[in-house]
């Protein structure tokens, strides 16, 4: 039995009933004559070794793991991953699916560091989700991360579904010209604002200026009178809108009067604006 | 009226936690039937207090801060003089005369002030008095808490987990009265020791017996009397730390920083050191909810800094925070090396718990237990709290990275990390 667990077994029993260990070798002794109560005693011998204890640390030892190997791809800019981390952090969290897709297209790797923040976010979402951006997350999560999120993975059985089920990001959905047009059509013909949202719902990015404008002039006029569908719609612009409208001077401001929900639409705009800025940069 | 302090220069004012809070609590304008500022730096106030008369407070900023309460608080200064000083750094205090009140201890001050004699203590005498009076309050607090101690370990501490906290609460609220406040909130940070896992009885026996030495010690007044005293709750006050401490200008790398949450209030603590003397720092700040802490000191970044040290040498206030720029990834050492640092730095001060540890070329590894691995095959295992540290296992990806952190007993608590390319993460 070592130095220590002798003290502590005397400590948990108390010294009432369990016999204080002689002091280990090279600890002072008691001078002879004095009678030290023997609670008081144990805490000094208990004191001594635990310093002895941390001063003497010992380490340990271990092997390095295998490396991830290294990755081709360049790092995206500071800046990027400093937005990308605000994104994860909540700030317009719906815009993650559209800044891995950019990094991405262009041939770039996320920092290392918020790996573990993407991973855990494609955890809760399973391919069968509804939402087609959702269902392509885990997909998208593990070509942005590359090799190191699948070494990564290798760690942690909270993320073994990127080994076992290998998810490969579709390439994102994009609207065409043509489908632009069909859209335009279909939203002028479309004064009600419950069916405009369940149309535009199914219309992908990016929605060109002239669709636009109209979805938004529909859902401003309906804004008093069917506040939640017409939010989301402009919601739905602000997020699906071609970024290049998020340009400083592209649009004006909206006056301090008009509804929150544009405000935050122009915001988000010219958030995807620099953010795409950003990861073209490189 | 002076320039306007911003809040976190008047915080450092306050004497404890507690007063920082309830001084929060009289930010508004509901708390103060009047207040007012003039030139060149006063401030007065009157403050509906528990009495039924408002208590005057006011607060002279024209040389080192001095203050006047009509409360009975013997903190200096007192809530209400914080929470004053805090209503003006809001841009809550309209300019104004003084009041009769204050005049006349404005020109008491003025007058002292022109006699050369201090203004501070008005009567030496008594404060003398209040400064023996505390040493015996501690110094009987020190053997009611050994003789406490001494009992647990007469009992035996196997039955300690069915104890509730108000097992530690109570012996520490007898610290409170006996003005060793240090103690009392490392007695109630033990209400959690014997539900934090294996091995919690050797943690509690370890804590037990550090605060018998630290009894025993300030009994005999031997050993580390500035730790000593530090630890048991005498606290420097930082304009006695601005004014006497040892000045330090020197290019400080920002090693890392830790923040911790006790009660409501968090805390900061920013490591620093001196890559050419080799010196440590560790600035502390503090701050509420909802607010922010100061970010000048960003890890990864050096700076010109002057400190005003505590008298411990490690402890230290940033006078001045000039051209700041990216730095280096600081040259570190092995594992041996930490361990032989920590040795070194328990042998001044053997109440540690915690030390600055640079690594160089570690890998970190999960088995057999999360730790990081220098090329020898040394390996300090990871603090429990820092298992699940991914950010440091991806940055690293198997690859050998420079690491800052804390070493503690109980494991390293990784800071900051700096990849191959040298650019540094917080962790």
């Amino acid at each position: 039995m070592s130095d220590w667990q002798a003290v502590l077994t005397a400590a948990l029993i108390g010294t009432e009933r369990a016999v204080v260990p002689p002091p280990p070798l090279g600890f002072p002794k008691p001078e002879p004559g004095t009678t030290t109560d023997p609670a008081s005693a144990l805490l000094d011998q208990a004191a001594l070794l635990t310093v002895a204890r941390r001063a003497g640390c010992r380490p340990e030892t271990a092997e390095p793991p295998a490396s991830a190997g290294d990755d081709p791809r360049p790092a995206v800019s500071e800046a990027a991953g400093a937005r990308l981390r605000r994104i994860l952090g909540g700030e317009n969290a719906d815009l993650l699916h559209e800044w891995l897709n950019a990094a991405v297209a262009h041939g770039l790797r996320p920092p290392p560091e918020l790996l573990p923040a993407l991973l855990d976010r494609a955890r809760r979402v399973a391919a069968t989700n509804p939402d087609p951006d959702e269902a392509r997350l885990r997909g998208l999560v593990a070509t942005a991360g590359g090799a190191r999120a699948t070494w990564l993975a290798g760690l942690n059985p909270a993320w073994s579904w990127l080994v076992t089920e290998q998810p490969a990001a579709p390439p994102p959905r994009r609207l065409t010209e043509a489908d632009a047009e069909r859209a335009l059509a279909l939203a002028e013909a479309q004064p009600d604002i419950n069916a405009l949202a369940q149309l535009m719902a199914a219309v992908p990015p990016p929605w060109p200026a002239r669709l636009a404008a109209k979805v938004l002039t529909t859902a401003t006029g309906s804004l008093s009178r069917t506040p939640l569908n017409a939010s989301r719609v402009i919601r739905l612009a602000g997020t699906r809108a071609d970024p290049a409208l998020g340009a400083p001077g592209a649009l004006a401001d909206f006056p301090p009067q008009a509804p929150q929900v544009l405000h935050n639409m122009l915001a988000v705009l010219r958030f995807r604006y620099e953010m795409l800025r950003e990861l073209d940069a490189g | 009226m002076a320039e306007r302090w911003d809040q976190a220069r008047v915080l450092t004012l306050a004497p404890d936690a507690s007063s920082q809070r309830s001084a929060r609590s009289l930010v508004n304008a509901r708390s103060w039937i009047t207040t007012g500022s003039a030139d060149p730096a006063a401030l007065w106030g009157e403050c509906q207090g528990g009495a039924a008369a408002p208590y005057r407070t006011a607060v002279d900023l024209s040389g080192r801060p001095a203050y006047k309460c009509s409360c009975p608080s013997r903190k200096l200064p007192c809530k209400h003089a914080l929470g004053l000083l805090l209503f003006w750094s809001a841009g809550g205090v309209p300019p104004g005369t003084p009041p009769e009140w204050v005049r006349t201890w404005l020109s008491t001050r003025a007058a002292r002030a022109q006699d050369g004699k201090p203004a501070e203590p008005a009567d030496p005498e008594a404060a003398r008095r209040r400064a023996e009076q505390r040493e015996q309050r501690v110094a009987s607090g020190l053997d009611e808490l050994d003789r406490w101690l001494c009992d647990q370990v007469r009992q035996g501490l196997a039955a300690t987990p069915k104890a509730g906290y108000q097992h530690w609460d109570s012996i520490a609220a007898r610290m409170v009265d006996a003005q060793a406040s240090g103690l009392a909130e490392r007695l109630r940070s033990l209400a959690a020791v014997p539900h934090s896992g294996a091995g919690w009885e050797s943690r509690l026996l370890e804590e037990y017996a550090m605060l018998h030495l630290l009894a025993t010690a300030f009994r005999r007044q031997s050993g580390p009397l500035d730790t000593i005293r530090s630890r048991i709750g005498f606290t420097v006050r930082q304009e006695s730390v601005l004014a006497d401490g040892e000045r330090v200008l020197d290019r400080w790398q920002v090693l890392g920083r830790r923040d911790m949450e006790q009660e409501r209030m968090r805390t900061r603590r920013v490591w620093l050191r001196s890559p050419r003397h080799g010196r440590y720092a560790l600035v502390l700040s503090f701050a509420f909810p909802g607010e922010s802490f100061d970010g000048a000191l960003i890890p990864g970044t050096e700076a010109d800094l002057e400190l005003a040290c505590y008298p411990d040498r490690l402890r230290a206030l940033v006078v001045s925070n000039q051209n700041r720029a990216r730095a280096k990834p600081p040259d570190g050492g092995t594992v041996a090396d930490v361990l032989t640092d920590w040795a070194q730095a328990l042998s001044q001060d053997p109440w540690l718990d915690s030390w600055p540890a640079v690594l160089n070329a570690v890998t970190p590894v999960r088995t057999p237990q999360p730790a990081v691995c220098d090329p020898a095959g040394a390996a300090l295992p990871l603090h429990p709290a820092a298992a699940a540290n991914w950010p440091l296992f991806a940055l690293s990806a198997g690859n050998p990275l420079t690491v800052a952190g804390e070493w503690t007993p109980r494991g390293l608590l990784p800071l900051t990390a700096w990849d191959e390319t040298g650019r540094a993460v917080v962790l």
